[in-house]
């Protein structure tokens, strides 16, 4: 190896041992339950507060409408990762949302159901 | 070889950060209600909103979608300190999408706008180790909002002023919601200013 190419090889593996990666990730909210139960076991007309809470859980939220109650469940995962060089860093990130949303009347019996397009595999 | 070695002597280093939060929103989508359509039929087409609260005489769903792109330059600085530590300029862009309805209290919309719109999210300036990458603006606006709702327990020791405006927040369903990264000099926020 002439001193030319032990200077290249160094600065090669110099820049290589400099580099770095990373990944990241977390997951807030309520777990995501309803991803195991069918969106049309929740019947319109039929289904009450009882099962539901029965289901799934505590809801994230419960919000209070005039004559309605909504139990809205979500999940949070924001995962990520990095690459980490010298002379460029490049890092990118995702926030991700698993939702379920029920809608009852006066008398704590189902009206509307959805849940979200995107979701969470559990 | 020669111009690597340059490169890497004259430039600290710079960084590129994304963080997408949420999904994209189909705005084209809004066309398909007039009003007088049900609530059930927006949330079949879009799923839960992001966010949705009781109003005097009906209710409203707001869904968001935020894309932060923040960008970093690396200075060098001069002397021996210069070889350890850099220094960083940073600002960073946020493209927001917003679609909002409105519902009387028979659950019929009344209205719905849909919008698209990018906005400088900050910029900041760190002196920090060579190899260290985080980032440097205060996004935190953006990326919180969605679920505060999960912050039951921390609303209890909220600062004084936010306190006492319980009865105005935004976040409880009760009074209304609004975009993400409003400033805290608008409407119900106002009375939390200190200032």
């Amino acid at each position: 190896m002439t001193p030319r190419q032990f200077i290249n090889a160094f600065i090669l593996l110099a820049a290589l041992a400099s580099a770095g990666c990373s990944s990241f990730g977390s997951v807030d909210g309520v777990e995501n339950l309803w991803r195991e139960v069918p969106v049309d076991q929740f019947q319109k007309g039929v289904t009450t507060q009882a099962d539901v809470l029965e289901l799934l859980g505590p809801p994230s939220q419960l919000i209070s409408l005039h004559e309605q109650t909504v139990f809205y469940y979500l999940t949070k995962r924001t995962s990520g990762k990095g690459k980490i060089f010298i002379v460029w860093n490049q890092m990118d990130a995702k926030s991700e949302y698993d939702r379920a949303i029920f809608f009852f009347d006066s008398d704590g019996v189902l009206q509307e159901v959805a849940y979200s397009k995107e979701q969470i595999e559990r | 070889m020669l111009s690597l070695l340059v490169t890497v002597g004259l430039t600290a280093g710079c960084a590129h950060m994304e963080h997408d939060i949420g999904n994209p929103l189909p705005l084209d989508s809004m066309n398909s209600f007039s009003a007088g359509s049900h609530y059930g039929e927006v949330l079949d087409r879009f799923g839960p909103p992001t966010k949705m609260s009781a109003l005097a005489d009906g209710m409203v769903f707001q869904y968001e979608h935020v894309k932060l792109t923040e960008r970093q330059y690396g200075l060098i600085l001069p002397g021996e300190i210069g070889k350890w530590i850099k220094a960083v300029y940073a600002s960073a862009d946020a493209d927001v999408e917003a679609m909002l309805f409105v519902f009387d209290q028979d659950g019929k919309l009344r209205g719905a706008d849909a919008e698209a719109w990018s906005a400088d999210a900050g910029a900041g300036f760190s002196v920090t180790l060579i190899f260290s990458a985080g980032s440097f603006t205060d996004t935190k606006q953006y990326e919180q909002s969605a679920s505060r709702s999960l912050e039951w327990g921390r609303a209890l020791t909220l600062p004084l002023l936010k306190t006492l405006n319980t009865g105005q927040n935004l976040e409880t369903g009760a009074n209304g919601v609004q975009l993400t990264a409003s400033p805290d000099g608008t409407g119900q926020h106002t009375l939390e200013l200190k200032k």
